[in-house]
């Protein structure tokens, strides 16, 4: 290479660069932060210019991988994602502390209404609890009565036929059976509406 | 590359100072696509040299397989990882890093490559990471390729499971 090409493919080399610096700024501007100048030139300046360039894009593609991770990570409950300040610097490391506090922020309300959903479950449970001993009492109660107005309608049947054989004079005895029954009847009508109350009709089949 | 397989382990360590940051990009094969100034200082590799080279001319033969199997694993996956990895310059010797690779999609989520950030670690860490890496590599060195990456990505798993820990709380406990 003679000298006077040498210093054409020198200044070419440069104009090169230049023009990828800008192109690499304008595509930057635009939202791709993937992109890097990677060409070089023989001029210190110019270098400088790239790398220092590259560095600053280095920083922003950094900032943002490591916001996006720290959030996406806090938004799965993985809070022990956090954001990374370490080769950070100024305001980008700042911004990583403040995405930590809110990280944190985050955890802890994330922990209070864990808390606070554990606390409604075992408060559910306890009244489930205490609903079905109520309910096992209440079926008791009934089967018993449901066994005392069986008891009262035999005990009817038995008076009438007692006071049809007395003829005459059992005719009064009648009326006091019938009423009997009637009562009974009355008795067994409430405890269906109890029964049907408090849906425990596999205690009625049980009594029954 | 083929003066890497020349390339001898030396004994002689590098350090990162803490604001050291080593960058790179990769396309999805792990072929180097960009590295920063601090990434070609440090491996004393001139940029022109790295563009188009395999990821994998920075690393050590200390390092276990099962590390960048499970590496890949995530990567692949579309998660970020987390790894110290022991790499190796130009003339062998060694550093430590605390990397971090991310997986790069364009707009309509394809993935067209991986960045990787690689920090300054903790000595305290390392010297840690350094006792199980080398238990892990002895298991791969004692067993045939295929059976030693899966003895010792179980003897990692193992290794997580006794502290009871999941890989990347493993990690983010120590930070």
């Amino acid at each position: 290479m003679t000298s006077s090409s040498f210093l054409i493919y020198e200044a070419e080399q440069k104009e090169a660069l230049l023009n990828e610096i800008v192109t690499v700024c304008q595509q930057v501007a635009e939202g791709n932060l993937e992109a890097r100048i990677l060409g070089q030139a023989d001029d210190e300046r110019l270098t400088l210019i790239a790398d220092s360039v590259n560095a600053l894009l280095d920083s922003i593609d950094i900032y943002v991988r490591e916001s996006v991770a720290s959030l996406k990570a806090a938004s799965d409950h993985r809070y022990y994602r956090r954001s990374l300040e370490r080769g950070m610097k100024g305001s980008f490391r700042a911004g990583c502390r403040v995405i930590n506090e809110a990280r944190e922020e985050l955890r802890l309300n994330h922990e209070n209404f864990t808390k606070a959903q554990e606390d409604n479950r075992i408060l559910f449970e306890e009244l489930e609890t205490s609903l079905l001993e109520s309910k096992a009492k209440i079926n008791q109660a009934i089967s018993r009565i449901s066994g005392i107005t069986k008891g009262m309608k035999i005990l009817s049947l038995n008076a009438k036929i007692e006071a049809a054989r007395a003829g005459e004079a059992g005719r009064g005895f009648a009326i006091v059976a019938h009423e009997v029954e009637q009562t009974s009847a009355q008795v067994s009508n409430v405890m269906n509406e109890l029964l049907n109350a408090f849906n425990v009709n596999d205690v009625l089949e049980e009594a029954a | 590359m083929k003066e890497r397989r020349s390339v001898k382990p030396t004994k002689v360590q590098r350090y990162l100072s803490k604001e050291d940051v080593i960058v790179s990009k990769t396309d999805p094969k792990g072929v180097i696509t960009y590295a920063n100034r601090v990434f070609c200082r440090i491996n004393g590799y001139e940029p022109k040299e790295l563009i188009g080279a395999p990821h994998n001319i920075i690393r050590h033969p200390d390092m276990p397989r099962c590390i960048f199997k499970f590496l890949w694993d995530r990567i692949n996956n579309g998660e970020e990882i987390f790894a110290y990895v022991k790499n190796m310059t130009r003339e062998g010797d060694f550093y430590w890093v605390l990397a971090q690779v991310t997986p790069t999609y364009d707009t309509d989520r394809n993935l067209i490559g991986h960045h990787s950030f690689r920090r300054c670690p903790d000595r305290k860490v390392v010297q840690q990471m350094e006792v199980l890496y080398r238990k892990l590599r002895a298991i791969e060195q004692d067993h045939s390729p295929r059976e030693g990456l899966e003895l010792s990505l179980k003897a990692l798993a193992s290794h997580l499971q006794e502290q009871e820990l999941t890989y990347d709380e493993f990690i983010f406990s120590h930070l």
